[in-house]
């Protein structure tokens, strides 16, 4: 038999290529098509738990009815107001990132009505290494700062019982710690500026 | 004789021709996930749909994937498959695709997967690749849940997140950080090699 024509036969090859690839990709996207709306509306609960748990109001169980209600966007973008019973803003969320070890690390972090003291943070998205710099979603990271007040810095070794400024860093992730404390501090001074510009009517 | 051959093909992965301690393929997974259980159970859920529809995907084409391409099918094809597994965890178990981050992505690149499909899918029918694909997922899946016990346990005082050791316990931290998986995974090695191996040569022995 006559071999084929080379030219011909690298059309084949690259005609299968680029067929595989449509089909393959069309798979993907199709699956990533009927997921969207499922995914969307799990990002969306997430930083409404998120919202609640920095500001202090999932205690984990029950939500009371209409705590959701107390939530309002503003001052500022990606801020947040709690609002208290009577309607008056006892706290204030903020949405904050900062560069971590592997990616962008993004989390809620709450303020009381002066935005003096923490009552909360809770990450959202983070791509930081299993096992270190990803122990800071752990609760025992998370559950050190309500009470704390900024600007933060991380605790030294000496410090046994931190004072209100520092928090202890995840043994083996100095990077991400210190991204945390970055995200905390531009968070409170965003607030700041946010609140000062909001005195003015 | 297809089932007798199925047969050894499934076991001879789960024994002496382990993707993991023997061929010592996998071991970047091997090492980064397995000092939490929960990650190394829904990794190895991960790996295992992945290397069984992927060998299946590629024996039933490979009479009309073009030799020069080969490579680039077999990735495609797997990459196809990590995708899809990283698109149903993120839409139906939120939570895990969020720990698990990278490592989903990095299952595409899993050499277990690559060699199963170069190695066996190319030049065998669907049936025995299915069993093929089924033996080196759970030849890597068990090694991969023994390693995460042990160091789980005596990283975190945990299994499953649940504290198993009591509050006297002092978490041995090197075993739940990198080095940790090179020791345990080391120690395995020893063990299954000198208990298995020790006894003479036995057909093809240990892999070169």
């Amino acid at each position: 038999m006559k071999r084929r024509f080379p030219l011909q036969r690298q059309a084949a090859i690259m005609a299968f290529m680029v067929g595989m690839t449509a089909v393959v990709t069309s798979l993907v996207s199709g699956a990533h098509l009927l997921t969207i709306e499922k995914v969307m509306a799990n990002q969306e609960r997430q930083l409404r738990r998120a919202l609640l748990i920095a500001a202090g109001l999932d205690a984990g169980a029950g939500l009371r009815e209409g705590t959701e209600e107390r939530l309002r966007e503003g001052p500022g973008a990606g801020i947040w107001t709690v609002l208290s019973d009577d309607g008056r803003p006892q706290g204030y969320l903020v949405i904050g990132q900062a560069p971590g070890l592997w990616g962008r690390i993004r989390g809620v972090v709450g303020f009381d009505a002066e935005g003096r003291r923490l009552t909360g943070v809770e990450f959202t998205e983070h791509n930081e290494t299993p096992g270190l710099g990803a122990r800071i979603d752990e609760a025992e990271f998370k559950r050190q700062f309500p009470g704390k007040r900024p600007p933060f810095r991380l605790a030294g070794e000496a410090e046994s019982e931190a004072p209100t400024d520092a928090f202890d860093a995840v043994t083996g992730a100095t990077i991400t710690s210190a991204a945390v404390r970055d995200l905390l501090n531009k968070s409170a001074e965003r607030l700041q500026r946010a609140l000062k510009g909001d005195a003015v009517p | 004789m297809s089932g007798g051959r199925a047969g050894r093909i499934f076991w001879s992965n789960l024994g002496r021709d382990n993707p993991v301690f023997v061929q010592i393929l996998g071991i970047c997974s091997t090492l980064a996930v397995t000092n939490s259980l929960r990650n190394t159970a829904v990794m190895c859920a991960g790996l295992l749909f992945t290397v069984v529809c992927s060998n299946v995907s590629i024996s039933a084409l490979r009479r009309w994937i073009p030799g020069r391409v080969r490579m680039m099918v077999e990735v495609l094809v797997i990459a196809g498959y990590v995708i899809l597994v990283d698109v149903f965890l993120k839409a139906y178990a939120p939570d895990i695709w969020r720990q698990l981050g990278p490592y989903v992505g990095l299952i595409i690149t899993n050499c277990i997967i690559m060699g199963r499909a170069e190695a066996f899918a190319m030049n065998h029918p669907p049936g025995l690749a299915f069993v093929d694909g089924l033996g080196a997922g759970l030849g890597y899946s068990y090694v991969l849940l023994l390693m995460a016990v042990v160091r789980e346990t005596l990283g975190y005082g945990t299994l499953w997140g649940v504290p198993v050791l009591g509050a006297g316990w002092v978490n041995w931290t090197v075993l739940a950080m990198a080095p940790g998986g090179f020791f345990v995974l080391a120690l395995l090695i020893w063990c299954i090699r000198g208990f298995s191996f020790s006894r003479g040569p036995r057909g093809r022995g240990v892999a070169s």
